[in-house]
């Protein structure tokens, strides 16, 4: 098959010819309706920046969440939690005096040392005097200290393996109801350090919820599967960041679409054919969307091998590509960022049938 | 010599999407004639009174778009002209009137390649050479071919004269052609192919010299 280049497909020029002279040639549009569309292209234009005022406002807040997003890595994070803790432990300690006890005279700590994930956690929620507050109340019961020991409290936090990360009143009256009444030493490493992991990634929930509302009742319900996946792959979350769920940005833009014609969302599936955006693709979306939450992790290098799968087209253009990859699923945006997210296998063969019945 | 520097609109479009309104009413102004002359056709005679609609859809969809709009290798004209056809093909399905298959046609066995006449006769035997438009008389003769031209166009299936018209008077490629029409290479050739072929044979390109048309 040989296939015309752009250049290879010559016009009719008599047919051109009698086009260039049609009747209907110099017809345009009603004045009034240009003015209409040219009066919308405007008033969109206002809407998103309203005044000069609001534009810098705008700007600065632009700055500060990109601020917040290259702050938002372990590394600088447990950085800044240090340097808060220590902070904070000098303002608890000024005006007292200092102990005397060293370090050998010190009672051994109660709870475990936590991995290195919990510290990170722990410095995340360091920068916040609130959520150590709630950490010390939630660490209380669990490691009663001897009278002795008081002046070293402050340090307890950073040496417990749970650091309440964004773990609230409610979680960790829950905790203590589960553990039981009697005070109990601290929750075994393993058992922790999933838990801090799982605290880390919850507590990205709030940034994305900003975006996207519904990643709360994402949060709240967590199924105990997602959790057990969590634990099953806790390499990756530490090799990658996990963030807020790529496919918010495109569930924004597939609304605003079928807001104004449903037609235009499509699916392209197996390379041609081109699929509307139907009760049966909202339905398997609306899966994707809730498996896959909150375990997205950004894919660097993104050059992974997956099996194109499906191929999302908004108002004719691409706006992502799903992949496939044995337990995981790929999200591509046409910048070439890749998000990845672990999946079963039940699940990735279902979604696979779904999709060849569309 | 001074240049002056004329944005594309690729460039004009980002500009838009930034703020720029100005920018959009140069994008506007530059392809309103030939979007909407190609609304007009695309819906035809009987549902042309839904032309501005359409219009006017195609360009909000436009304003909407903007700020998530990328070149993705199609020009801003192509992907603009794809949301009109889009538009207008929605918008016959939904009155009911006929959009047509791709399936082959009455004639379907009986078409050649685009460039070949549907009989043994040459095309366009009986027609003045079509760059000749020196006297009034050739501009009366053009008008009037134009005329039933337009006619012809009515009696295809909307997807065959969009695709005529997406390639010849707004000069997609059939690359270009196939993407505008989220089809395959081979289905927008075949589409053309058909067109082609009915229009001309409409047109009595085939008559031989001598015949009136």
């Amino acid at each position: 098959m040989t296939q015309h280049k752009p250049d290879d497909d010559p016009r009719d020029a008599h047919l051109l010819a009698a086009l260039r002279h049609a009747p209907d040639r110099d017809v345009a549009p009603p004045a009034q309706l240009t003015a209409a569309i040219l009066d919308k292209a405007q008033q969109a234009v206002a809407a998103s920046s309203p005044a000069r005022g609001r534009t810098w406002r705008d700007g600065l807040a632009a700055a500060l969440e990109r601020l917040f997003t290259r702050l938002w890595q372990p590394a600088p994070m447990a950085a800044f939690g240090t340097l808060a803790l220590a902070t904070l432990i000098g303002v608890m300690w000024g005006g007292q005096e200092r102990p005397d006890a060293t370090p050998s005279q010190r009672p051994a700590p109660v709870a475990a040392p936590p991995d290195e994930a919990a510290a990170a956690a722990g410095g995340v929620l360091a920068s916040s005097p609130q959520v150590l507050e709630e950490a010390r109340d939630a660490a209380k019961p669990e490691a009663p200290m001897p009278a002795r020991a008081k002046a070293a409290k402050p340090a307890a936090p950073a040496a417990t393996p749970r650091p309440a990360t964004a773990v609230t009143r409610q979680d960790a009256a829950r905790e203590r109801e589960t553990a039981g009444n009697g005070a109990l030493p601290a929750a075994p490493p393993a058992e922790s350090s999933t838990a801090a992991a799982e605290s880390a990634r919850m507590a990205t929930a709030p940034m994305s919820a900003h975006r996207d509302a519904p990643a709360k009742s994402m949060a709240d319900a967590a199924p105990a599967a997602a959790r057990s996946r969590g634990e099953a792959a806790p390499a990756l979350g530490a090799a990658a960041q996990t963030v807020a769920s790529p496919l918010a940005g495109a569930r924004a833009d597939i609304d605003a679409a079928v807001g104004v014609d449903a037609s235009q969302v499509r699916w392209q599936v197996a390379a041609q054919r081109l699929v509307a955006h139907g009760a049966a693709q909202r339905e398997w979306w609306s899966a994707l969307a809730r498996a896959t939450e909150g375990h997205w992790v950004v894919v660097d290098p993104p050059a992974l091998a997956a099996t194109p799968w499906l191929v999302l087209v908004i108002d004719g253009q691409t706006r992502a590509v799903l992949g496939l990859q044995g337990d995981a699923v790929l999200w591509t945006e046409p910048s070439g960022r890749t998000w990845r997210a672990p999946i079963t296998p039940t699940q990735g063969r279902e979604w696979q049938a779904a999709v060849a019945r569309w | 010599m001074t240049e002056t520097h004329e944005p594309d609109d690729d460039a004009l479009m980002r500009a838009f999407a930034q703020g720029d309104a100005r920018a959009f009413e140069r994008l506007y102004a530059r392809h309103h004639a030939a979007l909407y002359r190609f609304v007009r056709r695309v819906l035809g005679r009987e549902a042309g009174a839904q032309a501005d609609e359409v219009f006017q859809d195609t360009w909000l969809r436009v304003v909407h778009a903007r700020e998530r709009w990328q070149p993705q290798g199609a020009t801003f004209r192509t992907w603009l002209f794809t949301l009109a056809h889009h538009r207008a093909i929605d918008r016959l399905r939904q009155s009911g009137r006929e959009v047509g298959l791709d399936l082959v046609g009455d004639d379907g066995d009986n078409v050649r390649e685009p460039w070949q006449p549907a009989v043994d006769a040459p095309a366009w035997q009986a027609w003045p050479a079509a760059a000749a438009v020196d006297t009034v008389e050739d501009q009366a003769f053009w008008r009037a071919a134009g005329q039933r031209l337009l006619d012809c166009l009515d009696a295809l299936p909307a997807v065959q004269r969009s695709a005529f018209l997406l390639h010849h008077e707004d000069g997609l490629a059939l690359d270009d052609l196939a993407r505008a029409l989220e089809v395959g290479f081979e289905t927008a050739k075949s589409r053309l192919r058909y067109a082609m072929v009915k229009l001309r044979t409409c047109m009595g390109a085939y008559l031989p010299a001598g015949q009136d048309t």
